[in-house]
């Protein structure tokens, strides 16, 4: 009887339970398997061309094939099996809706075109309203490099005639054999590849012997390059590794490498593209933690911020804190055609911040050289990206900033351009929290005859400024005359036109935050007048005496696509048949200079 | 014979001819209702008896059983008072010159803004119901300056006679809305069925967390009724296959289409299953699927750039892509992508 009402019991349970709609559910889809991505460092093609001989072949026949006419790359012969295949390649190069893009047609340069296939065609390539019989239609199809697409012939091999042409925008074709091949040699003779699948190179053949190698598909969604992915699964390291090799510019992108319990096959579980590569490597390396590096006697911490950029801090040096930290907050851009029309971008990480124009890589460190070509200094700089420039209405920022040997230091915002056409204003916003003494600050501008020292929060039009005969405009000092001489942009460095600026002093509060966080935007796009949105913190204005002072740096750049005289622009260009995109950037910022002590 | 006679006796055979044609009417009906009967037995018995083949005999009844989860959606009534004559189109545009909701009248394109329709800076996605309610939220577009994180986990109405947009609901979120992820609610779609709206929303949720959630909602009473949890979805779209009525959703994090079982009150079943990625199809890749439409066994789905920041402004670029559903496997296979506009 119990054992009975105990059944019963569980029967209810079961049934009830079933039967109960899931108040909530709490689901988790499959586990994501974890995987390390590394973005690959530019390697010089030259360097590759000379290790790689199928490339130093393939660059050769590319050239070659650039003053043919039509300048399309056959397949070699050693890739066609028989003579209709020949006639096939032969019928469509020769058909004019086929060629139809091969050409620049603006400026008629060749561009770089590839026949991709030649086959058979399969039932499904035949649209019903084609007649063409199965055994004497044969597909061919030919990639552009240019325009990152696709053109399709079906060639009747019997009746010598093309019958049907389809271009596909934004489409990329299977890859030929010597493409599939080469993107192999490139994956193989790349550092990362090397180093993750843990090859000894004086040992590659005998360790790539025990590594089986597929290709798979991939996209290179904002290069909008031919990309695929060599896939290597090894199994006595028991480490697949996923690669994506750009064959419009022969390089590695980056590897994902994982276990090999996350591939199916020879296929991962989890295919990357260049975006999630590019974004999981920034996210990990750069906005989730901080990163440090040194320059000489200069000690800098810098990380991507969610909205405000790179931003460095507890910048040292000679062991002496110079910046507490340093940022651009905010690029407005208004447009002087319409009034109110324009954009107030933030710029930041790749993933979960309100930025609009995001970091695509992490950042890099380039050598600064004088004129006489000696080297005076490094700068870390930043690249974000809207993710089809330079297309219209998309933009390109850079956050960098020089550090030289002599301890002075210049904060920059370069702008490459292009927005959404010809009378665009750019306004970044700099907060610069510069340490001149540990304490008091005081702020001076030269009045043409002597430094006045700044008492209150106020703001001053870089169009009213007096310059020392050094070029100086304004001064950060302790009260004992220590600190930096600061020198705008007056046209006098490479890729300025002076920077137009709005300068303004605030007080820093310890139990304030004014920008010490990650500031949303500040301002509205359009004003073309000091109201930046930095004034906001002038309001009511304080006193400046024995605070530590904030300076916000407001330039103004105004972009031009002169012929000859292009600023703040960018353009697509044809070089050796693939595009190119020019850029001439804007360069806004001010250098600090160390005052010495007399 | 006089002729009051004769009037008679032809009353008398029109009345035999009468009572034999209505008999006979009556056997046919009698035979109409009976043949009636054993074919609704019939119909009942075969549907009853399993069949090895149950895609075939449920063909007719799944194509009319998805008609009447969408059949009860209506147009607004407030447009004609307006002038706008029927059909319209319901414009959410984001751009630097469009903000907040248009209607248009698709004939002409003549389109209104009523007083209101901006408040909530920039919309998302949209749906109806059975009253010609329009449901949205808003959407941040370049910057939060105009949609405030806070702000974004709201659903709005529109009421259909009035016009008049005001907030309908604000719905809880696990983490506080942050500028690190500016957006909150985004999918929404209405069953007939259920009378239920169902809102995805993927507010608080982080770079290390998922804590988005799907809402099934009862719009008369404004009442939360299920959740599906810890999921990021954006589009959502109902669809009953051959093994019952599900809830396909785009992914946030990945550019996969997911589904979950609905069950008969709306709520969710314990069944997420993967249906298929974007990026395994000939040119896809990592683009996300924002908006979902399933009519007549095809799935349309526009996808875009989502990251959580505000980049997908500035890429005007949509994929969009369609599926067709596979009633032999209960899977959808794909038939072609193009970018939108080509």
């Amino acid at each position: 009887m119990n054992k009975s009402i105990l059944i019963v019991a569980i029967l209810t349970f079961v049934f009830f339970f079933s039967c109960n709609p899931d108040k909530k559910n709490t689901n988790k889809q499959n586990s994501i398997p974890e995987k390390h991505m590394v973005l690959a460092k530019p390697v010089p093609v030259t360097e590759l061309i000379n290790k790689i001989p199928e490339l130093a072949y393939y660059h050769k026949k590319l050239t070659e094939s650039l003053k043919n006419n039509p300048p399309v790359l056959l397949l070699d012969k050693s890739e066609i099996r028989d003579k209709k295949q020949e006639i096939a390649q032969d019928l469509a190069i020769k058909n004019k809706d086929f060629i139809r893009d091969v050409y620049h047609p603006d400026t008629n340069e060749p561009l770089r075109n590839e026949i991709m296939i030649v086959r058979e065609a399969l039932p499904g390539d035949i649209p019903k309203n084609i007649n063409c019989n199965n055994k004497d239609c044969y597909y061919v199809s030919m990639y552009n490099y240019f325009f990152n697409s696709s053109t399709i012939a079906l060639v009747d091999v019997k009746n010598n005639k093309v019958v049907k042409v389809k271009h596909i925008v934004d489409g990329q074709a299977e890859l030929n054999k010597r493409l599939t091949d080469l993107a192999i040699s490139i994956a193989i003779n790349s550092p990362e590849v090397i180093e993750a699948l843990g090859i000894n190179p004086n040992e590659k053949e005998a360790t790539m012997s025990n590594v089986k190698t597929a290709m798979n598909g991939t996209k290179c969604e904002r290069s909008k390059h031919l990309c695929v992915a060599p896939t290597f699964l090894n199994h006595i390291n028991k480490r697949a590794l996923w690669a994506i090799v750009d064959l419009t510019d022969w390089k590695l992108v980056g590897v994902a490498w994982t276990e090999l319990g996350d591939f199916e096959g020879d296929i991962p579980k989890n295919k990357t593209t260049e975006t999630e590569l590019q974004n999981d490597y920034v996210m990990e390396n750069f906005c989730e933690k901080n990163n440090d590096t040194t320059f000489g006697d200069w000690k800098v911490n810098y990380r991507i911020t969610s909205s405000d950029g790179l931003e460095i801090f507890d910048v040292k040096y000679k062991d002496k804190t110079i910046i507490r930290s340093s940022k651009i907050v905010d690029w407005h851009v208004s447009y002087l055609y319409k009034e109110g029309v324009g954009y107030s971008d933030a710029t930041g990480c790749p993933m979960f911040s309100s930025s609009a124009v995001v970091a695509f890589n992490g950042p890099y460190v380039e050598k600064i050289y004088n004129n006489q070509g000696q080297k005076t200094g490094y700068a870390l700089v930043q690249d974000f990206r809207s993710p089809i420039w330079p297309a219209p209405c998309n933009y390109r920022y850079q956050s960098r900033f020089e550090f030289y040997d002599d301890g002075s230091f210049r904060i920059t915002g370069v702008n490459h351009g292009r927005g959404c056409n010809t009378q665009g204003v750019y306004k970044p916003v700099f907060r610069m929290d510069i340490l001149a003494s540990e304490g008091a600050e005081e702020f001076s501008t030269w009045n043409g005859k002597k430094w006045q020292k700044w008492t209150k929060e106020k703001w001053m039009d870089q169009k009213n400024a007096k310059y020392t005969k050094e070029g100086y405009w304004m001064k950060l000092t302790s009260p004992n005359g220590s600190g930096y001489y600061i020198e705008p942009g007056i046209g006098q460095w490479a890729h300025n036109r002076g920077d137009s600026a709005f300068v303004y002093v605030s007080a820093w509060h310890e139990n304030k935050d004014e920008g010490d966080t990650d500031m949303v935007t500040i301002g509205t796009c359009c004003n073309y007048d000091y109201k930046q949105g930095p004034e906001k913190f002038l309001e009511p204005p304080e006193t400046l005496q024995g605070n530590h002072l904030i300076i916000w740096y407001v330039p103004r750049m105004h972009n031009d696509n002169t012929p000859g005289k292009e600023y703040c622009w960018a353009t697509q260009v044809v070089e050796n048949g693939k595009m190119k995109i020019k850029t001439w950037p804007g360069i806004v910022g001010p250098k600090f200079i160390p005052i010495k002590n007399k | 014979m006089s002729g009051k006679k004769a009037k008679r006796k032809r009353k008398a055979q029109n009345q035999s001819k009468k009572t034999k044609s209505s008999n006979k009417k009556r056997t046919t009906a009698i035979w109409i209702v009976t043949v009636l009967i054993f074919a609704l037995i019939g119909t009942i018995g075969y549907n009853l008896i399993p069949d090895k083949k149950p895609n075939r005999h449920n063909k007719y009844l799944q194509a009319n059983s998805n008609k009447s989860i969408f059949s009860c959606i209506k147009s607004p009534v407030f447009p004609l008072k307006y002038g706008l004559k029927p059909p319209y189109a319901i414009d959410l545009r984001q751009n630097n010159e469009s903000m907040g909701l248009k209607i248009m009248e698709v004939k002409t394109g003549k389109s209104i803004q009523l007083p209101g329709w901006r408040k909530f800076g920039y919309l998302g996605l949209y749906t109806l119901d059975n009253l010609g309610n329009i449901f949205t939220s808003p959407l941040p577009y370049v910057s939060i300056d105009i949609n405030p994180p806070k702000e974004q986990n709201k659903i709005l109405k529109v009421d259909s006679k009035t016009g008049t947009m005001k907030e309908f609901m604000n719905l809880p979120s696990v983490n506080t809305p942050s500028p690190k992820n500016p957006f909150g609610v985004i999918g929404l779609v209405f069953d007939c069925e259920t009378q239920s709206l169902y809102v995805s929303s993927v507010a608080g949720s982080t770079f290390n967390k998922e804590t988005g959630k799907i809402f099934q909602i009862n719009p008369t009473k404004r009442e939360i009724l299920n959740t599906f949890d810890n999921h990021d979805i954006m589009g959502l779209a109902i669809f009953r296959g051959i093994n019952g009525k599900r809830m396909y959703m785009g992914l946030a994090r990945k550019p996969e289409i997911w589904s979950v079982g609905i069950n008969k009150s709306g709520g969710f079943k314990n069944d997420f299953r993967f249906e298929f990625s974007l990026k395994d199809v000939p040119g896809g890749g990592n683009l996300k699927a924002h908006r979902l439409r399933i009519k007549n066994n095809r799935m349309t789905l526009k996808a875009r750039e989502f990251s959580y920041t505000l980049i997908a402004a500035s890429s005007p670029l949509r994929t969009i892509y369609t599926f067709d559903y596979n009633r032999d496997k209960d899977k959808w296979d794909f038939v072609e992508l193009h970018q939108e506009g080509n």
